[in-house]
């Protein structure tokens, strides 16, 4: 940024102005320009060492067998081929997919949380703090908490259940319930994080517009789809995208929940077999090969969802 | 979306009360704030504040249930050993997150 | 706009393949990590561990009278226990391998042919190795040449070695006026089933049952069990699959059967679910697990409640009288960097934290674990060390578990465990009885031989890329 500035500048006069403008603050540019070289190489560098490096390190690895501690041996494209056919990384991948579904029922609860509770109702700031609570409680303790929750014989949800006549399943043991278990949990847990950041989009919201929507016969649904929904929508976009990119790296929870994948590996993430496969199985190659399959399809995804973003920009001034 | 649907019943009503049929209607002082268009009906917040009751009953019952398991000593209550999380020696995470037993000594020693 | 557009996708980008990034390089968790890294000066050690408080006690003292003797400074490094094996793996991966450190025997042949691992066998006395349980050396001997573990030059020496026993509720057998199990002579299936049967009551005459003859997990029980009828999940040489044997499938069904129809066992699937721990301490259950990181536990149940429980240890139920009884022994080692600038004192640690008579003292009267050295087991310990600190009256059984018939979970001696994990995928069909033992095990037996064959072609490649 500190080098674009005098350039524009410069724009504006005369060559000869420029010329000897330059000339003047050569010393004075160079030190400039070796300062911002200064701040810049950091994250630079960082970026190189951390991030750059490892990637392209970690794309050679998944062309190589190798098991995360020896040498490394080329293989090409083999791990892709087996990749492609194994049954288990399908199922791992239509798994997470699977978990994907509870991004919307959450955003929708969230949006109507918030809906309600920007409104002036008694005991409002008990009511968030309650529904904050999960996001703010580890993920592991959670995780072991409702694994107990979902125990089949004197868990805390079949007790509920049982109390309106109903005989719950096992859930985690049972290959039909174990995933929307988990997704219960999941928007359980993220709940109160949507809910803020939705509380402060629609709280942030002029009144005018709606004065003015009402005036001119808006009824509250109206109002909601013409005013609240468009205004909310940088908020629902990010939480799209990182719920998205969080649920896609999903891990801990199935790694507690059903350290072994769930039965007939019904609940086992991509991740999670990144994972089980790198350092259970020594196959850190085939599994960073996943990495990369997994990371590409996320940012292909995420790419498409900042296009349609763009498409729907809504604007106002 | 009950919390939107209910208001779209309520508010017109509101509104219409407020501009009456007078084409031209005089603004009253604080119109804007005290009868205002988007005025709050308080039936439905009583609605609302029930739902999110019932709602933040669902959130905190299993934290809820976790600390009360956990105080209750006397048998009949499985749900957690007085050691604090039921992290049996083996099954759990750490022990089938590997098949060698030593993890479950690690974590039944815990 | 456009432009925060572009750094918005680009930041995204980068998140999304971060997480590729981390699985290659391990490099993510790097920064709050402890200096791992092995000593520099002559007299130097690093030692990296996990386990629990006891476990750091008796490592405290046993490493403070081997700096007087020795005059070294070690350096303790703890860690989560589950974090422990991705750490290592971060330590190797970042050349900082700690000059001493824990290993488990089913994770050691990748390490071993990586070169990560000192070749003990000419550190180590063997009258040293003999005073130590044969299963707990020969779990960290390996040849390299053939693949073949429990053979081979010494890569570590057993913190400890955890024989998983098998137990019951002596106040309820005593209530039900059942005569109590021999403490040495194993149950036949028919007698275990048999008295399980009548363990299942209605004790309280409200027309359920509170009372079941026991509740078994099928991944830490079932081994016992396939193994006293003669099955195996794996041949001796670790090359075939063996699952699809009959007598493996007959002790499996058998299994699956406790509750399909003997059901002795409580609730609606519980050989899949945890309860049964619960059930048990709770006196609700006959026959149970019992290993010694359990006592502490179930002591304190005992004491608080004497008059639903109590237990003693047994040996696990065969199928046919006469038949030799079978459980599994786990161990957790000590290794010795290859890396290690002191190899030689670095073993001389590994020796002292395995066999040192005043840590093996702590450990064991803190109920973590059953002593190391055989002479003070069979010793002065049972006769009169473990019944003072309140080891169960047959804990004979678990040195005999140690001693002469433990074996390793299927899966150990393998490069790599993929091919037992694969067992357990489908495993509840059988549990509910949507399929006969037998036909799923013919049916997950060729999966399980394909990838038990990936591993052995796995560590070929490893033997030869060194």
């Amino acid at each position: 940024m500190a080098t674009t500035a005098p350039e524009q500048a410069t724009s504006r006069w005369t060559k000869e102005d420029a010329r000897a403008a330059r000339k003047r603050n050569a010393k004075l540019h160079r030190k400039e320009y070796v300062w911002a070289a200064a701040f810049l190489a950091p994250p630079v560098i960082g970026w190189i060492a951390f991030l750059l490096f490892p990637m392209a390190f970690s794309v050679y690895a998944s062309f190589t067998n190798w098991n995360g501690l020896g040498a490394m041996q080329w293989i090409g494209l083999q791990n892709y081929v087996n990749l492609f056919q194994d049954p288990y990384f399908w199922k791992a991948l239509w798994n997470t997919l699977f978990y994907m579904i509870g991004i919307p029922i959450g955003l929708a609860l969230s949006l109507g949380l918030a809906l309600a509770l920007s409104r002036k109702i008694r005991g409002r700031t008990f009511f968030r703090t309650v529904y904050y609570i999960p996001v703010i409680s580890s993920l592991a303790a959670i995780a072991i908490l409702w694994q107990w929750a979902y125990n089949g014989d004197f868990g805390l949800v079949n007790q509920v259940l049982a109390l309106f006549g109903i005989q719950g399943p096992n859930w985690l043991m049972d290959p039909v319930t174990a995933k929307p278990a988990l997704v219960i949990m999941m928007v359980w847990k993220g709940l109160g994080y949507s809910m803020i950041l939705y509380l402060a989009a629609v709280q942030a919201v002029p009144r005018s517009l709606y004065e003015a929507a009402a005036l001119d016969g808006a009824n509250a649904w109206k109002r909601f789809t013409k005013i609240t929904w468009p205004m909310v929508r940088p908020v629902t976009f990010f939480l799209v995208v990182t719920n998205i990119i969080g649920g896609s790296m999903i891990f801990t929870e199935i790694n507690i929940m059903t350290p072994t994948g769930g039965p007939q590996w019904s609940t086992a993430s991509l991740v999670w077999y990144v994972w089980n496969k790198a350092f259970r199985n020594l196959q850190m190659g085939y599994a960073t090969a996943m990495a990369l399959v997994l990371g590409i399809l996320v940012l292909i995804v995420t790419i498409i969802q900042f296009r349609l973003n763009r498409a729907n920009n809504f604007s106002i001034d | 979306m009950s919390v939107t649907s209910s208001t779209a019943k309520t508010a017109p009503a509101a509104m219409v009360k407020a501009t009456g049929g007078d084409p031209r209607p005089a603004i009253a002082p604080g119109f804007f704030k005290a009868k205002g268009a988007t005025r709050e009906n308080p039936l439905v917040n009583a609605f609302l504040t029930a739902i999110l009751a019932v709602g933040a009953v669902i959130m905190a019952a299993p934290l809820l249930w976790m600390v009360s398991t956990s105080l209750k000593t006397k048998e009949g209550v499985y749900a957690l050993p007085r050691s604090g999380f039921p992290i049996r020696s083996c099954g759990t995470r750490t022990c089938a997150s590997s098949t060698t037993p030593t993890c479950c000594r690690a974590s039944g020693t815990r | 706009m456009r432009r925060m557009k572009a750094a918005a996708v680009a930041a995204t980008m980068a998140g999304a393949l971060t997480l590729a990034a981390c699985s290659g390089s391990s490099s993510g968790n790097a920064s709050e990590e402890p200096d791992t890294s092995g000593g520099d000066a002559p007299n130097e050690l690093t030692f990296m561990f996990r386990g629990g408080e006891y476990d750091k006690l008796a490592y405290e003292q046993a490493i403070a009278s081997f700096e007087e003797e020795t005059g070294a400074s070690v350096t303790m490094i703890i860690t989560d226990a589950d974090q422990y094996a991705t750490k290592l793996q971060a330590a190797i991966a970042g050349n900082k391998v700690p000059d001493v450190f824990y290993i488990e025997p089913g994770r050691m042949q990748g390490y071993v042919y990586a070169n990560v691992l000192a070749d003990l066998t000419s550190y180590v006395e063997q009258d040293v190795l003999d005073n130590i349980w044969d299963f707990g050396v020969e779990a960290y001997r390996f040849d390299k040449e053939t693949g073949q573990a429990r053979t081979g030059p010494l890569y570590g020496l057993p913190k400890d070695v955890g024989p998983f026993g098998f137990g019951y509720n002596t106040v309820m057998f005593e209530k039900m006026g059942i005569e109590a199990p021999d403490p040495d002579v194993p149950l036949t299936f028919d007698e275990f089933v048999d008295i399980a049967k009548q363990l299942t009551t209605d004790t309280d005459g409200d027309g359920e049952l509170d009372q079941w003859g026991t509740g078994l997990n099928v991944q830490w029980n079932s081994q016992a069990f396939v193994w006293g009828a003669g099955g195996d999940w794996i041949s001796e040489d670790q090359k075939t699959v063996t699952v699809d044997d009959p007598a493996f499938a007959e002790a499996l069904q058998w299994f699956a059967d406790l509750q399909l129809v003997e059901q002795v066992t409580p609730s609606v699937e519980p050989a899949q679910t945890l309860d049964t721990y619960q059930r048990w301490m709770a006196g609700e259950i006959g026959f149970f697990p019992v290993a010694p990181w359990d006592i502490a536990t179930y002591n304190a149940v005992a004491e608080e409640n004497p008059d639903t429980f109590g237990y003693d240890v047994i040996p696990y139920p065969v199928a046919n009288a006469g038949d030799e009884t079978a459980t599994w022994l786990g161990s957790l080692g000590i290794a010795v960097a290859e890396t290690s600038k002191n190899k030689d004192l670095a073993a001389q640690l590994a020796v002292y934290l395995s066999t040192d008579l005043e840590a093996q003292k702590i450990l064991a009267e803190n109920k973590v674990q059953i002593p190391n050295i055989k002479d003070y087991a069979f010793g002065e310990w049972i006769e009169t060390d473990a019944p003072a600190a309140g080891w169960p009256a047959n804990t004979e059984e678990f040195l005999q578990i140690a001693d002469e018939y433990g074996r390793a979970l299927p899966g150990t001696w393998t490069y790599a465990p993929e091919w037992y994990d694969e067992f357990w995928v489908g495993i509840d069909q059988v549990l509910t009885g949507q399929m006969t033992a037998a036909d799923y095990a013919a049916q997950v037996q060729p999966n399980m031989q394909s990838k038990l064959d990936l591993a052995w072609s796995n560590a070929e490649q490893a033997k030869a890329q060194g």
